[in-house]
């Protein structure tokens, strides 16, 4: 059976979407530039979540994170020249530089994002963003008008 | 340098991790990607003409990662030097002195 290749590519394309997005009601993300971040992990823990990347050999100076608007953007830059010296013979790891950008839905407040980097993790947390309490409008009679007859 | 058909040897539930290769006149240098993995998490072992790198990560969730490798008999792994660095472990293994490449004066007659 042949399918043809617009098909195909929507198919793709939704492989692509479910690879990309750890939680695809609070994350919706693209690769800008580079290789996607390997086993990207959403932690949902109700009033706090947080994004998981794995960057192994980016340094904290290596690693940029952005908020514009909705959009969380995370670049790296890191050298992958072979030591000096050295002649690379085979190579199998991402580097260079990369660039993703993630959406960040509107429960959650991107003001509060903070990142983290440890042993070659990326964490970055948010904090739900908090909603104005509920306010009870109180309901005014319109003041009669009198009529003097 | 290497076997590259038995590089790679993985156990069920643990990921084999990326690796890239290097060599100049004096070592072999192998860097591998082990994101979680703390210095204390890392095991180097060499067994039966295989290095063995194995790791544990912190979380639970991110599993243990196991790869192996032939090197060649030139290479002294006894004298290997393994540090960890933003997730990724360096290996470098030198060669023997009787392996490195001796530069011979050419004279004239």
């Amino acid at each position: 059976m042949l399918i043809p290749w617009n098909r195909v590519s929507h198919l793709l394309d939704d492989v692509h979407a479910s690879f990309f997005s750890p939680s695809p009601s609070l994350f919706l993300t693209s690769n800008i530039e580079g290789l996607p971040p390997h086993y990207p992990r959403w932690r949902d823990e109700g009033d706090v979540a947080s994004l998981t990347l794995e960057v192994p050999g980016y340094a904290e100076d290596d690693i940029v994170v952005t908020i514009d608007g909705d959009q969380l953007i995370v670049t790296g830059t890191v050298d992958d020249h072979p030591p000096e010296g050295y002649t690379l013979r085979r190579k199998e790891r991402q580097g260079g530089r990369f660039k993703h950008a993630f959406k960040l839905a509107p429960q959650w407040d991107s003001q509060t994002l903070r990142a983290q980097l440890a042993n070659g993790l990326l964490s970055l947390s948010v904090s739900k963003a908090v909603k104005d309490p509920v306010r009870r409008i109180s309901v005014n009679a319109q003041p009669q008008e009198v009529y003097d007859a | 340098m290497l076997n590259s058909s038995k590089q790679c040897a993985q156990l069920s539930g643990s990921r084999s991790m990326k690796a890239d290769f290097y060599t100049s006149d004096e070592s072999l240098m192998v860097l591998l990607d082990m994101p979680g993995v703390p210095q204390d998490g890392v095991n180097v072992t060499y067994q039966d003409g295989r290095l063995v790198i194995e790791g544990t990560g912190l979380r639970g969730d991110q599993g243990t990662y196991r790869r192996a490798f032939r090197v060649s008999e030139k290479y002294e792994v006894n004298r290997t030097i393994a540090t960890v660095d933003h997730g990724v472990v360096r290996l470098e293994i030198p060669k023997h002195a009787d392996a490195k490449a001796v530069r011979i004066p050419v004279n004239t007659a």
